[in-house]
């Protein structure tokens, strides 16, 4: 998340929206702002406690983390990453979509274990790619 | 003997998912989950205007 947060201002340049959907409470939704720094960023952050949102993502849901989480834990953990509280489904997933001007999915990352994580810098090429085909569109080659 | 041959297809139930993919529109199901910002509910395709990120995280952990 922290890469992602990073990566806010080369997505605002690039005219990309960027949406948080969390699953915690609402009550934590100012927290998590706070704790983020993301008051002064482009950014919205909304919750689904339902899980509706997730499950229409196709968001993995698993009855427990593997072997593989404990061992992306423990490189977090040796990283200087502490785990903070869980506020929201621990067991739930996470992923990440691209949408284009036109509502079309141009990228999208589904997470297959807690570390799983979306990767900014392939986030920032799509809206690059996304921006050249705007301006390109309907210039004569 | 006359018996009727019922076709499925090998690949299975999944191929035929309606879900989020590539080139393809949101679907309806995403577009109209209800989302709750510090400003209420809203529909999620209400917030996608424009070229937008949608990020769903695990938690707010």
């Amino acid at each position: 998340m922290d890469g992602l947060v990073a990566r806010l201002p080369e997505l605002d340049a690039l005219g990309i929206r960027t949406i948080l959907v969390g699953n915690g409470p609402t009550t934590a939704l100012a927290g998590f702002v706070r704790h983020m720094a993301l008051a002064r960023r482009a950014v919205t952050v909304v919750t689904d406690p339902s899980l509706a949102a997730f499950r229409a993502a196709e968001l993995a849901r698993p009855p427990f983390h593997g072997l593989r989480a404990a061992v992306e834990a423990i490189r977090e953990l040796a990283a200087g990453y502490a785990p903070g509280p869980v506020l929201g489904d621990a067991l739930q997933l996470g992923g990440a979509f691209l949408v284009d001007t036109r509502g079309r999915v141009v990228y999208h990352h589904r997470s297959r274990s807690p570390g799983d994580l979306v990767d900014s810098s392939d986030i920032v090429h799509m809206g690059l790619a996304l921006l050249v085909e705007q301006r390109g569109a309907g210039r004569r080659v | 003997m006359n018996e009727t041959l019922e076709l499925t297809d090998a690949r299975g139930p999944r191929c035929y998912r309606t879900g989020v993919r590539l080139g393809e529109p949101v679907p309806a199901d995403l577009r109209n989950a209800e989302v709750h910002g510090a400003d209420g509910p809203h529909r999620l395709g209400d917030l996608l205007r424009g070229a937008t990120l949608v990020v769903f995280l695990r938690h707010f952990g």
